[in-house]
């Protein structure tokens, strides 16, 4: 049993720097949880309240059903994963593991079967021996997971515990992460600001924008619609379009471009009085197409533009174009050859697009 | 290319400045082992013409000289271990709390700290002595040892590298449910080592070869360090005998160089990780 619920939480700095604000949030048993924003968002801030590190200015937190707001952080039942793995250099990485367990007083045998049995997940096996200068990254970021998989905590927290690795070795370990979760079924909070591992990673995530919870939920639906404008062009890579417009007829016009709104969009859209108003078009990079079948069977959202630049990422090509004087971005199949300097049609698959409004930058639903 | 002639023209240099820094101290051991007539007639004879031991048997074992030498060379040892065990412990201590626990006025404090330092002893040395005098513990083991645990160097020193200690290692000790006690214990204190022993080695030489403190601190022949003794030696019994003298002075090199090779590995550490990092 280990839920944790945020309730109203408030992290003032120096009496008026506002870093977290009414964070309201419940973390359930056995979940993977992420926090993800830029930086400065409050995430770490976040994370470290929960740890106890951080004092909660406002607001109650509950680990279980006991409220841990004046709990010491070693009292909490938590274990930690920090960013810069934060081994005790001078102990090698059997007493790294086990330092926690000798200030508890646990018997020796117990420290030695814990360890063991963490180092054989890990597989430290060979390295029990070694100080932590003498090992690489990744094996340095295992011990510091060891650490706290000893403590057989009800809460792991981990705070960017990747951004430390190169880009390759920051794969294997993000696979690694989630087959310990699975193995060990312990409800982890992961803090980073990374939107790859945020959405591989996650059951749930919370994104985050100065202090503030932009959207809860599952990275699918956060990813297929996003509560606003920062969401959507957070979370995906590239980033979401956003482009600005109006809503003419059943036509979003931007400039000498008209594309047609569905039926069932356009219906939200009148009903809510947006017919005539500037609003802005959210469209991700694959939703936009270039592929001649598409191009035909969707000849209401056609449109042609000039390609800027086209990078090659194998399989697919990601164009960067204009529309209006604006910029998009579309990523499409490698089979069609688009290249740089030419003018090609595209087409707009609307209604997997959402329109925010341009003054709350809400999704408009 | 010109990285490798680089390399060759700092080893001479290099070389150059150790062979000039070496060259009182071979000259000290060399004239150690001349008789006196060689060591007075002077010339560049790096090498004794007569080698002889003499000097250090007459040092050490005649009954001629009534002097208590190895009483001197205990005290300058006992003082000094005693005083830079008592600076480490103090500085250590100090300096942590300034620059990592929520000490009251440590912004004013630091400071005012580091300020001590351009204050040069002549300065304070007369006022210490009456204090010291006041009290009644001048000649005693406590005027030797306590004037230099109070120095702010060690806890600049130090202050500079519990500065840069990664916080995440103490938080994480926290996690690990240590106490502050323990964070310091356990965890800063190994980690900090190298600059403990560089404070430890710098504040034995400054204890052991301090002269002028221990000269107005102490005036009976018992209590006297081996820097003041030689001093004695050099206007009593050995008076123009430079053979013996140097040999005494050889002698009290010793456990300073003991104490250097042990911590040589460590204070390079330590020199190159608060001076570079």
């Amino acid at each position: 049993m280990a839920e944790l619920r945020l309730v109203g939480i408030k992290k003032v700095y120096d009496k008026d720097v506002v870093s977290v604000k009414d964070f309201n949030l419940e973390i359930r048993d056995k979940e993977f949880l992420v926090l993800v924003g830029p930086s400065g968002c409050g995430k770490s801030t976040t994370l470290r309240m929960i740890a106890g590190l951080e004092e909660i200015t406002e607001g109650d937190l509950y680990i279980g059903d006991k409220r841990v707001n004046d709990v010491a952080p070693k009292d909490r039942d938590i274990a930690m994963v920090f960013q810069n793995y934060a081994l005790y250099p001078h102990m090698d990485v059997y007493n790294n593991m086990a330092f926690g367990l000798k200030l508890r007083k646990f018997k020796k045998d117990e420290i030695k079967k814990r360890v063991d049995n963490a180092a054989k997940i890990l597989g430290l096996e060979e390295l029990l021996d070694r100080k932590p200068k003498a090992l690489s990254g990744g094996q340095r970021q295992r011990v510091a997971l060891g650490r706290a998989i000893v403590r057989d905590a009800e809460v792991f927290l981990m705070d960017e515990p990747l951004s430390n690795l190169d880009a390759k070795l920051r794969v294997q370990m993000r696979a690694e992460i989630q087959k310990l979760h699975a193995r060990l079924q312990t409800t982890t909070v992961y803090v980073t600001h990374d939107q790859t591992e945020a959405m591989t990673m996650a059951t749930r995530l919370v994104v985050m924008k100065d202090g503030i919870i932009q959207q809860v939920g599952e990275p699918k639906e956060v990813y297929d619609f996003p509560n606003n404008i920062f969401v959507g062009g957070f979370i995906g890579s590239p980033a979401m379009n956003f482009l600005n417009g109006k809503i003419e007829g059943n036509h979003f016009v931007m400039g000498d471009v008209k594309v047609e709104i569905p039926e069932g969009k356009l219906k939200t859209l009148r009903d809510q009085g947006y017919v005539g108003k500037d609003i802005v078009l959210g469209i991700r990079p694959e939703d936009i197409h270039d592929e001649p079948l598409y191009l035909k069977s969707s000849p209401e959202t056609k449109f042609s533009a000039h390609i800027e630049v086209a990078e090659l990422m194998g399989s697919e090509i990601v164009l960067y174009s204009k529309v209006d004087d604006q910029d998009f971005v579309a990523r499409v199949d490698a089979r069609f050859n688009a290249t740089a300097g030419q003018t090609i049609d595209f087409a707009f698959n609307l209604s997997k697009a959402h329109f925010f409004d341009k003054e709350t930058e809400e999704r408009i639903k | 290319m010109g990285n490798k002639r680089n390399k060759i023209l700092l080893v001479i240099l290099a070389s150059l400045i150790a062979v000039l820094f070496l060259i009182p101290l071979l000259w000290m051991i060399s004239t150690s082992f001349k008789n006196d007539y060689e060591a007075i007639a002077g010339g560049l004879n790096w090498f004794p013409k007569n080698f002889t031991w003499d000097n250090y048997t007459y040092t050490l074992l005649s009954q001629a000289i009534d002097v208590p030498i190895f009483k001197w060379m205990f005290n300058s040892i006992f003082v000094g271990i005693a005083g830079t065990l008592i600076i480490v412990a103090i500085d250590a201590m100090a300096a942590y709390g300034l620059a990592r626990l929520d000490v009251p006025f440590k912004k004013v404090l630091f400071p005012l700290f580091i300020s001590t330092l351009m204050i040069p002893f002549v300065i304070t040395f007369l006022p210490l002595y009456m204090q010291f005098s006041n009290l009644g513990l001048l000649n005693t083991y406590a005027a030797l040892i306590f004037p230099y645990t109070a120095n702010a160097f060690g806890v600049f020193l130090l202050y500079q590298f519990f500065r840069g200690f990664p916080k995440e290692l103490e938080e994480a000790a926290r996690l690990d449910g240590a106490n502050k006690w323990d964070i310091f214990i356990r965890i800063v204190i190994p980690s900090a080592r190298p600059v403990l022993w560089t404070l430890a080695i710098f504040s034995f030489m400054q204890i052991y070869n301090d002269f002028l403190w221990p000269l107005v601190a102490t005036n009976t022949p018992e209590m006297r360090t081996i820097t003041t003794g030689i001093a004695i030696m050099q206007q009593g019994s050995f008076v123009s005998s430079y053979g013996k003298l140097m040999a005494l002075t050889t002698i009290a090199t010793i456990p300073i160089l003991i104490i250097f090779l042990i911590g040589q590995k460590q204070l390079i550490k330590g020199i190159t990780q608060t001076g570079i990092k």
